[in-house]
């Protein structure tokens, strides 16, 4: 296995993997959208609300907004309160604002953090006040999977692609440039007197060039042995973090399974 | 126990004072449209 950093921003991570079975890619793909435990509000106590937005749609809104800072929470399955809530399993936001000007708009930046959690972005709008209105609430977060409910899912996509692999027949091809247009990637040009591409993880696989080509001289098929694993994160953890924890529950996930079998009883 | 709101004098009227009235009508002022007031009970709304 070989693994290379393809471009890093922000909230994004390309990372292409050499010589790897495509079903394990696709395992850490897979944990990253539904098994990695992300702080979200779960449940609201809205004491007074006077806007038009009503209190179950207020509550849904406060659900979605990606947190940060849940490191130090337990999951409630593995609480020692039994889910019933406490400080070690959830982290208490409050919000208490009244709009002093028509059509004003609340942000998640208004979110006061009463412990370890609080929003990963300001700039998210929770709803629209005129003037006099008021909303006062209090929301407690806790961890939750992706599994169980799409706000606890850390990324807003999570992709991996195969190798694409274009193969060009210099003897077929007259270098009528029909492809290089029509290509919607743009990663065909003309250098000299050959087609060439420009950049192969840019490829989409869609094959418009092959359809286009009069002559057939373009192929593009994949190479499942060589992956590309694109992590887009909502906020919640770095991309890093997010494939290492991905990493960590694979292995709690095989060690599990090792001891199971090391429980069982022998056979007669 | 319930509470309203008179839409024309802001009045909060308990649910008991309307009982006696010939239809539905604010007691002190007479206005026939009545809102419901918020509950001053805080419950708990899950984040679905």
């Amino acid at each position: 296995m070989d693994v290379e950093v393809l471009g890093t921003t922000n909230d994004q991570l390309r990372l292409l993997v050499r010589e790897i079975e495509p079903t394990f890619m696709s395992a850490i793909r897979r944990i990253i959208m539904a098994e990695v435990p992300i702080p979200a509000i779960d449940k609201v106590y809205i004491a007074e609300n006077t806007g038009v937005l009503y209190d179950e749609m207020l509550a849904h809104r406060l659900g979605l907004i990606p947190l940060k800072g849940g490191e130090t929470l337990t999951l409630p399955e593995k609480c020692s309160c039994d889910k019933k809530g406490c400080n070690l399993c959830e982290s208490v936001l409050t919000l208490e604002v009244e709009a002093k000007e028509d059509n004003s708009i609340v942000y998640s930046g208004r979110l006061k953090a009463e412990g370890s959690v609080f929003p990963a972005n300001n700039e998210i709008p929770i709803v629209k006040l005129n003037s006099g209105q008021k909303v006062a609430l209090v929301a407690h977060a806790r961890l939750g999977l992706g599994k169980e409910h799409a706000k606890w899912q850390p990324v807003s996509a999570c992709v991996v692609k195969y190798e694409p692999v274009i193969s060009i027949d210099s003897k077929k091809c007259e270098l009528r440039a029909v492809c290089v247009e029509e290509c919607p990637k743009k990663i065909l040009a003309v250098k000299g007197k050959n087609l060439a591409v420009t950049s192969i993880w840019d490829c989409s696989l869609c094959k418009v060039c092959e359809e286009v080509c009069p002559n057939s001289a373009i192929r593009v098929s994949y190479n499942d042995r060589n992956s590309e694993l694109i992590v887009e994160t909502t906020g919640s953890l770095s991309t890093e973090e997010l494939v290492l924890a991905a990493c960590e529950v694979l292995l709690h996930k095989c060690e599990d399974l090792k001891n199971s079998i090391k429980d069982l009883p022998e056979a007669s | 126990m319930a509470h309203y709101l008179c839409e024309k004098c802001g009045k909060v009227i308990d649910s008991n004072e309307l009982l006696g009235l010939p239809g539905i009508r604010c007691p002190s002022c007479g206005h026939r449209i009545l809102y419901k007031a918020r509950s001053q009970i805080v419950h708990e709304i899950k984040s679905h």
